[in-house]
């Protein structure tokens, strides 16, 4: 059973809202609202703000200001901070959430 | 939605009977406990990391009809203990991919996917629940569902290396983990609020003693009754043992 945030966000044009499935696992997961993600453009998005691992069929991991993501092409991403990185508050989660969709609806990934 | 798994070789009607005799043939059940089994249903809640490997032994015991309540999709995170966590099973319905697996095992067995279990979901026709779900609340809500249907409810919990499994015939699950009035605070008490990691070798355990203690409920057959519950650590040196819950 997910937690949703209360607090919606919009970036761009595009609805999403964060949940945090473990509040001991110290992450948070992106849900679009009736979108999907085009991952060859988030690849390209996502490299102007971060650094990309690896993009499989379904799935980009990247880390993006120290934190590690998987993009999904269902319209989910997970985040999780980075090996070292401090504990992501859900303040700083919002704030790296709108980032993420800022780039990726200027790059036209959500479709 | 419910649906039978079908394969692209599905068995004419008679034939698929005497391939199911074949399959089965080395459960240790009487003609009448494996007819029983084949025709029960089965409520699974969840199908990550126990509730997989629930599916998976009771298909192999030769069930076949299934009510299946699951909405999440494979991630990357779910590989080091989920049975269903394959490749090319990434970003896909869990459920999907249960009636993928259980069509590659039994072409007769039938799922009937519901979604998420919540306050509204009900379980007609079930003959037993089990709780793959991994978390306190959903565990407390299935446990009263049932209750309140008569029907068993197979509690089962897998964190780390340990893991817990028992079957509630009405017992109160309230009762047996010390929760608070949920009218008055929280459901649960923060210890069974936090999640941690879990092993793989801890799910499959879990989850097949579960599947295990959910035929035996079935069949009438000995099995553990909460509060007493099956407990094991797999970092002891004796790793089962049996103790009172709370």
């Amino acid at each position: 059973m997910k937690e949703e945030d209360g607090a919606r966000d919009k970036a761009g044009s595009d609805q999403f809202y964060i949940v945090e499935p473990c509040s001991s696992a110290g992450g948070f997961e992106i849900y679009l609202k009736g979108k999907k993600i085009d991952l060859k453009k988030a690849e390209t998005a996502l490299s102007k703000i971060g650094m990309v691992g690896a993009v499989l069929q379904a799935v980009l991991i990247a880390k993006v200001d120290g934190c590690a993501l998987s993009v999904y092409a269902s319209g989910r991403v997970m985040m999780k901070p980075g090996e070292g990185s401090k504990r992501l508050g859900k303040t700083d989660a919002q704030a790296l959430a709108r980032k993420l969709m800022a780039a990726l609806d200027k790059a036209g990934a959500l479709i | 939605m419910t649906s039978r798994a079908t394969s692209a070789t599905s068995e004419p009607a008679l034939g698929a009977r005497a391939v199911y005799l074949q399959k089965f043939q080395r459960n240790p059940f009487r003609n009448r406990e494996q007819e029983r089994v084949r025709q029960a249903c089965f409520a699974i809640i969840g199908l990550g990391g126990t509730g997989g490997y629930m599916l998976e032994n009771l298909l192999r015991l030769g069930a076949e009809r299934f009510m299946i309540f699951e909405d999440d999709r494979t991630t990357l995170s779910d590989f080091n203990r989920q049975i269903l966590a394959i490749d090319k099973n990434i970003d896909q319905p869990k459920s999907e991919s249960a009636r993928s697996r259980a069509s590659a095992i039994n072409t007769s067995a039938i799922l009937d996917i519901r979604g998420r279990f919540t306050k509204k979901s009900k379980l007609p026709g079930a003959d037993v629940v089990l709780d793959g779900s991994d978390n306190i609340e959903t565990k407390h809500l299935t446990a009263q569902k049932s209750r309140a249907s008569s029907l068993p409810y197979v509690f089962c919990s897998a964190q780390g290396t340990r893991g817990i499994v028992t079957v509630f015939h009405g017992y109160p699950f309230r009762k047996a983990f010390q929760l608070q009035n949920p009218k008055t605070s929280a459901p649960g008490p923060e210890r069974y609020k936090r999640c941690s990691s879990i092993t793989c070798p801890a799910a499959m355990i879990a989850g097949s003693l579960a599947a295990s203690q959910a035929v035996n409920a079935l069949l009438k057959k000995a099995h553990i009754k909460a509060p007493q519950a099956i407990f094991f650590d797999l970092n002891k040196e004796n790793p089962f043992w049996r103790a009172e819950l709370g």
